[in-house]
């Protein structure tokens, strides 16, 4: 019932501002309409721009907007120069199909990449110290005496003599 | 009628290039005269309709409902426009300064005695002194005659941002009729 009254009347000219707009735009319930007139009968301001709105309409249904013939021309020239610079859907797909394994592959090497240091990597925080340094030793065909090369604190990579740069048979 | 063109636009997304021209031949003069309205300049409106066509040609994957391919067209064609108002912007910053900003007249002739052409030519002036976040709500609506609804999905807006902007603009409007309302006014009493 309140909702009734306050549908009779606009407390002032934004509420019916806004009824106004829906009008002319054709989206004010039939209820409604009443109030906005009763109000449009005592308020020139907003008459004002009703009849503006509506003139601006009936201004703009003035002109018929048609794409010229020559556009039309031009446009199914693009769209057949288009279709046959454009590669075949096959193509796509297969582009499509082999991004799409390049994408999932990439995305499995960075989760295994983020996931092992995770599962390895508790003992390796921490930096080793002096007396767990790591030694790789790589199989040698003979057991012979061999040189150590420290990459980095670590990690130590035994090499065959006869390899290494100073001696004179290398250079 | 709706059904067809539903049948035209499943038609037109399986690939049938026949149900794309008819597409175009349906749509053409609403995306032309949306672009024209836009960006004012013939030339560059039949442009950006194709150009609006073509992609809208290319990306038929992406249209997920038949329903919804006016609103998706329009906001292929809204964002060309954009984009090329934006740029046109930055390539010609000065032409503010050297006058050449369309004036809307100054009230002199009531409206009802202006000429077809003259009507058209001053609804275009207004259009121009409007921006383009206004003017597109206006075209849409105007000349479009789309819903706030559609509206609001063809510039990916809300349905009250839509309604409050395009209120305003055409609060705006009515700032460059009203003196000609006036002159009309006050020349009918005369009579």
């Amino acid at each position: 019932m309140e909702k009734t009254e306050s549908a009779q009347f606009f407390h002032c000219c934004s509420e019916a501002e806004e009824a106004l707009h829906r009008y002319v735009d054709s989206e004010l319930p039939s209820e409604e309409q009443p109030a906005l007139f009763a109000h449009l009968s005592s308020c020139a301001r907003c008459r004002v721009l009703m009849e503006s709105v509506l003139q601006f309409r009936r201004m703009s249904r003035q002109e018929k907007i048609a794409v010229p013939p020559t556009a039309d021309e031009a446009f199914l020239k693009r769209l057949a120069s288009h279709k046959a610079n454009r590669p075949s859907t096959e193509r796509r797909t297969r582009r499509t199909r082999f991004r799409r394994v390049a994408v999932a592959t990439a995305a499995v090497a960075f989760l295994v990449g983020m996931l092992f240091p995770l599962q390895a990597g508790e003992e390796s925080v921490s930096a080793p110290a002096a007396d767990e340094r790591e030694q790789v030793a790589p199989p040698l065909p003979e057991p012979t005496q061999a040189a150590l090369y420290v990459f980095y604190p670590g990690l130590t990579v035994e090499a065959k003599r006869e390899e290494e740069p100073d001696s004179p048979e290398a250079l | 009628m709706l059904d067809s063109e539903k049948d035209l636009i499943q038609a037109f997304q399986e690939g049938d290039e026949f149900a794309f021209v008819s597409l175009y031949n349906r749509y053409k003069d609403a995306v032309y005269g949306f672009c024209l309205k836009m960006v004012q300049d013939e030339a560059l409106a039949q442009d950006l309709m194709q150009e609006t066509f073509l992609r809208v040609y290319e990306n038929r994957e992406r249209l997920m409902k038949a329903g919804s391919f006016k609103s998706w067209m329009f906001t292929i064609a809204r964002n060309h426009c954009l984009n090329r108002l934006r740029r046109r912007k930055r390539e010609v910053p000065l032409e503010k300064d050297r006058g050449e900003e369309p004036v809307v007249p100054k009230a002199k002739t009531p409206v009802a005695r202006l000429e077809k052409s003259e009507q058209i030519d001053l609804v275009d002036r207004c259009l121009q002194q409007l921006k383009p976040s206004y003017r597109e709500v206006i075209i849409l609506r105007e000349y479009q005659g789309l819903s706030y609804k559609e509206i609001a999905a063809v510039t990916r807006s809300t349905l009250s941002a839509i309604k409050s902007r395009l209120f305003k603009a055409r609060r705006k409007l009515a700032t460059f009729l009203e003196p000609m309302l006036e002159e009309e006014k006050a020349a009918s009493r005369k009579a």
